[in-house]
């Protein structure tokens, strides 16, 4: 039994040795590798398909629609929700406000938001749904026009959340169902569908670092003949960097998107993320993932000889179909398996990966695709012939030296016939992505307040979907309550809250909440918050005051501060009041 | 009879060979950008054999030895908003993230043979094999473990595919041998429990290191290469560029790195294996570039890899 034993060890030993000694191939650049290895590829963690809430309809404030009375319901958006799981003093007013507004129609909900603003308890009450509605809106959001240079207009209508909604659904865990969450600041439960919670997540990613491939193709260049003629006007203009209009179009090169496909989702299995409209429009979509078609003999094209040196290059056609989370999808569905092993073919077919029809508040019988895709021709070329075993498997190649969008090569095959102008060349806005970019996490110490919903704070959100709870606000290390100092005046009242762990995490973001936010929060009206100071690039340290007008005043906060649990003291004696 | 069907057969099978070649301009040019590139690759001297130093790093292999003591490299991430719907006038210019600390620390240093035939927990034979180094070598080699240490990373805010840690397999020509990347596959990964993936790249040693799409300063120009060689020079100034941005200035000053540069000293740049410019500062007595510049980021040397 023991020799047994020990055999059965001494195998078990051995196997583990020999794998470790199985030699693997340089790879990284090495196209036979990376062909044969990674010619399908998907994240480890598959992006989820969902709304990319569109400035249309006002970023996340956008309420639920009822599918029977297909009408708009006030109240029910997930920016309305999360300020009233937020609010710390409520009499009932949030939930009169919103009981006198009738439902709405789409078609009227511009109208019914203007009218909602004329009130101005709204936006004490809905904080974060009102800066959606400032900043996050077509109403509000304007550019300048590029036709028209130094005429403002409306948003356009794909402008949305769909970088934050990309990042998110790479980075995070998609949220599959409803949660009941509780705030031990104020007491409340409030139940967020999925829904809500992808809002809240795809609202926390709208400042976010990105490493990215490619440059973007600016507004000012619509897709035009100059994208075909690199020594035109519009062409040849670059940037302070020096990159080219034309460079900007055309890039990713074909190298650099098999490089990056293959190896960082083939082989790392990691997310990334496309701008798959190749002009000027910005249109992100999470990578599922892709599959290079097998080459054929007639992929293999026969060498091109440089007449000067001799020097020969080896052309081979490639096909590689592209699939990515969509979009047109019910804003609190769920997204369905994506299997690229499975449930896509070696053919040029881009397989539909469920697809259906859905009422939909912009309109009836609309499409709903969770993945979409589309296949990209390209040619790659070699220092040395390509020899294949089988279509499927490389047996040697050279090194790759070069490439070509087979659109950029023959773009007749692309253009519509019987256009002109920019809606001929329209056609190659749906080629190669425009860039390529792998998220790696929200901003946490935003200096940009206007892009990203500051009501909607990253570790409250995720405190919320991870642990079902927000945060305990005011306490320290120890989870006791914060001490406070209060200087009594008949003028002036500062409170200073201190304490190291809360101070060392506040950041421009809690400047920004708290002197918005605060003297509401704590149901002190007509109280002025503000920061003294902050410093440091962690800001380690904090002072904030806030002042009251008069003692009676100032009786009101200490008697609100305590009910929360504050420790308030006196700065003028040092007792505690 | 034999003969007509041979030559039908060959005709046949030459007809089926001749392809139609593309000729459009679009086509000519990238052909022609791909023999250009071949014809740089291969001008300049090249490396007599694989054992041979390149002359330009020769100086620095002295100093290459003190890259067994930690040393740190801050890194300023270069953040765009390009992937913004909307021309956004906050993302308009060029903005940098606050500054990251990375730290380089040792696994393992010895002579590259030694690294080849012992097995370890850090898997250096796989990367440093005996058919590269012979028993008879007498080059080192190292394993560098690169970790971000400032901020620290809390586990509650490690996301799934998170990059933890890195490792890169040198020899002592800062050759790059192998790259190890430790991925986090669930939120809050912990390291013990299955959570963090390993994905090993073993690398070709005649192309530079490259940080991929990570923020990890590990770019550095590889001395086999011509081009790397080319445009190796050393300059009486300029050697280490910053960005001049008051920002970084500033941060630069807080962290007591501003003192790290030089005006004397050597750069280069070359592009990487995605075709984007790096450019690498290296000041005199340091054994890793002083300054590091790609389109992600701007990495300066903090601490240590100093001449001995």
């Amino acid at each position: 039994m023991k020799i047994t034993y020990l055999i059965l060890l001494l195998t078990l030993c051995a196997s583990s040795w020999s794998s470790d000694e199985r030699p693997f191939e340089v790879a990284n650049r090495n196209f036979k590798y990376l062909f044969n290895k990674a010619r399908m590829g998907q994240p480890a963690n598959i992006p989820w398909p969902a709304s990319y809430w569109t400035f249309e309809y006002d970023g996340i404030s956008q309420p639920d629609w009822d599918r029977k009375t297909e009408l708009f319901i006030p109240g029910t958006s997930p920016a309305e929700k999360w300020d009233d799981f937020l609010r710390l003093a409520d009499k009932g007013e949030a939930k009169k406000l919103m009981s006198e507004k009738k439902q709405v129609r789409p078609e009227d909900w511009g109208r019914f938001v203007e009218d909602l603003e004329k009130n101005q308890k709204v936006k004490v009450l809905y904080p974060s749904a009102t800066f959606e509605r400032d900043q996050h809106s077509c109403r509000t959001v304007k550019i300048n026009n590029p036709d028209d240079p130094g005429i403002y207009k409306g948003c356009l209508g794909w402008w949305g959340h769909c970088n934050a909604w990309s990042a998110a659904a790479i980075k995070e865990v998609e949220p599959r169902a409803s949660l009941k969450a509780s705030n031990p600041n104020n007491g409340k439960s409030i139940i967020f569908g999925v829904r809500d919670q992808k809002a809240f997540l795809t609202a926390i990613y709208m400042e976010h670092n990105i490493f990215v491939e490619g440059y973007n193709v600016p507004a000012t260049s619509k897709t035009n003949e100059w994208v075909l003629k690199p020594k035109s006007k519009l062409a040849k203009e670059s940037d302070e960097e020096g990159i080219s209009q034309y460079e900007k179009f055309w890039d990713p090169s074909p190298e650099t998107f098999f490089l990056l496909f293959t190896n960082f989702m083939g082989v790392m299995k990691q997310g990334l993320a496309i701008d798959r409209f190749t002009g000027d429009e910005v249109w992100n979509q999470p990578v599922a993932g892709y599959r290079i078609l097998p080459i054929r003999s007639d992929d293999i094209h026969p060498a091109e000889k440089d007449n000067k040196t001799g020097r020969k290059i080896y052309p081979v056609s490639l096909r590689m179909k592209l699939f990515w989370g969509d979009d047109k999808v019910e804003e609190g569905g769920i997204g369905l398996p994506f299997n690229i092993y499975k449930q896509t073919k070696d053919t040029e077919e881009v397989e539909d990966i469920w697809k259906g029809k859905m009422d939909f508040h912009w309109g009836k019988n609309q499409e709903i695709t969770h993945y979409d895709g589309r296949l990209l021709k390209f040619k790659l070329f070699f220092d040395k012939p390509l020899r294949m075993d089988s279509e499927t498997v490389v047996k040697s190649v050279g090194k790759i030296v070069g490439g070509i969008w087979d659109h950029q090569e023959n773009p007749e095959n692309y253009l519509y016939d019987g256009e002109e102008g920019a809606e001929k060349y329209s056609a190659l806005n749906h080629t190669h992505p425009d860039f390529i970019w792998s998220p790696i996490d929200y901003i946490p110490h935003s200096d940009w307040p206007g892009e990203r919903n500051p009501y909607l704070r990253p570790k409250d959100v995720l405190s919320v979907y991870n642990e079902k709870k927000l945060p305990l606000r005011f306490k320290n290390s120890r989870g006791r309550p914060l001490k406070l100092k209060i200087k009594k005046s008949f003028q002036i009242s500062n409170l200073d809250l201190f304490g190291k762990d809360y101070m060392a995490d506040l950041n421009f973001q809690d400047e920004f909440y708290i002197k918005e936010n605060i003297a509401y929060y704590l149901g002190l009206e007509n109280v002025k918050a503000q920061v003294f100071a902050v410093k440091g690039v962690m800001v380690n340290h904090a002072k904030i005051g806030i002042y009251v007008v008069n003692k009676k005043q100032g009786a009101k906060a200490l008697k609100v501060l305590r009910n929360y649990g504050f420790k308030v003291k006196s700065l003028n004696n040092n007792t505690w009041d | 009879m034999k003969l007509v069907f041979c030559l039908l057969l060959s005709s046949f099978l030459t007809g089926c060979a001749i392809q139609k070649k593309s000729s459009g301009k679009a086509y000519r040019l990238a052909l022609e950008k791909a023999f250009s590139r071949m014809e740089s690759h291969e001008k300049g001297r090249k490396l007599a054999s694989f054992t041979e130093r390149s002359q330009e790093v020769e100086y620095l292999l002295p100093r290459i030895k003190s890259l067994s003591t930690d040393f740190e490299v801050m890194v300023f991430p270069k953040i765009t908003g390009q992937a913004f719907k909307y021309p956004n006038k906050k993302f308009s210019k060029l903005k940098w993230g606050f500054p990251l600390i990375y730290r380089f620390q040792k696994r393992r240093i010895g002579k590259c043979y030694s690294l080849a035939t012992s097995k370890d927990k850090w898997r250096a034979f796989r990367y440093f094999t005996q058919n590269n180094f012979s028993s008879s070598s007498k080059r080192n080699c190292l394993v560098l473990e690169v970790k971000q240490s400032f901020p620290k990373i809390l586990r509650s805010r490690i996301r799934k595919d998170d990059k933890i840690a890195m490792r890169i397999y040198l020899d002592d020509s800062l050759r790059p041998f192998g790259q190890e990347y430790e991925i986090a596959r669930v939120p809050k990964a912990r390291k013990n429990y299955g959570e963090v993936g390993i994905v090993s790249f073993k690398l070709n040693p005649f192309y530079p290191l490259d940080s991929g799409l990570s923020g990890f300063p590990v770019d550095l120009p590889n001395f086999t290469s011509p081009v790397a060689r080319k445009n190796w020079k050393k300059v009486l100034k300029g050697a280490t560029k910053v960005p001049k941005h008051p920002f970084i200035v500033s941060q630069m000053r807080k962290f007591n790195v501003a003192h790290k540069m030089c005006e004397e000293g050597y750069r280069t740049h070359y592009k990487d294996l995605y075709g984007r410019k790096v450019r690498v500062g290296w000041c005199e007595g340091n054994a890793w570039p002083t300054t590091i510049e790609t389109r992600r980021y701007f990495a300066v040397l903090r601490n240590g890899a100093n001449s001995l």
